[in-house]
């Protein structure tokens, strides 16, 4: 399989540590839907907090309007909220859904109480040359 | 939702069990449903059953199953057929 630009989607537990790549390296444009990905959310449904994917390009994280919907019918699947990290080739938004109004936002990092070491490793498996930020 | 009772009785028609994911549950129906069906008409059976609270360990609530894929899993292990909305997993 040759190593082309590409998004891909990384699972971590409760402590932010990685636990699942899925990496299918599709040309699509995006991350197809897939049986074997749900299989792995809801059986580690637990310990389950979030996933975060790549947007391989230089420039904004911000999610797509597809992203948001996804987002909103795993948590309303797994009757819980989760932390949805959006990663580029240079930046990064953490986006949480407000309880409130139920509106998907940006969450500050300053408040991670954990430590997500698995950033530069999912930019490499996306196919960026972008050397990694000290 | 069709009477499984009556659709059973009527025919070969092959009918499967409707599972939904939510709220952290797999809840099962107690009304079968035909495996055939489009994927419109098995959201649609599966609003109607989460609205109406048929769905033991699921309340009873409204919902929008548009984002949700409809799954078909063959009868295996003893298992019947199956008929499971889970959540999409696409991003992009």
């Amino acid at each position: 399989m040759s190593m082309s630009v590409h998004e891909v989607i990384v699972l971590f537990d409760l402590n932010g540590k990685a636990f699942h790549w899925h990496d299918e390296n599709a040309e699509t444009g995006y991350v197809p839907d897939s049986d074997d990905l749900f299989d792995v959310i809801w059986d580690n449904r637990h310990r389950f907090a979030g996933f975060a994917h790549t947007h391989p390009w230089n420039g904004s994280a911000a999610p797509s309007g597809m992203d948001l919907t996804t987002f909103e019918a795993i948590e309303k699947s797994l009757g819980k909220r989760c932390l949805w990290p959006v990663v580029s080739f240079t930046e990064i938004m953490l986006v949480v859904r407000n309880p409130v109004t139920g509106d998907f936002v940006p969450f500050d990092p300053n408040y991670l109480t954990v430590e997500f070491d698995w950033i530069d490793e999912l930019r490499r498996r996306s196919g960026s040359t972008t050397p990694p930020r000290p | 939702m069709p009477n499984a009772a009556d659709l059973i009785l009527q025919g070969d028609e092959r009918m499967a069990v409707l599972i939904v994911a939510l709220d952290g549950e797999l809840g099962e129906s107690p009304d079968l449903v035909p495996f055939d069906a489009s994927d419109e008409d098995v959201k649609r059976w599966a609003t109607e059953a989460v609205a109406g609270g048929s769905i033991p360990g699921v309340d009873a609530q409204q919902i929008d199953f548009t984002n949700y894929k409809v799954r078909r899993l063959d009868a295996k292990d003893g298992l019947p057929d199956r008929l499971m909305v889970r959540p999409k997993t696409e991003v992009g």
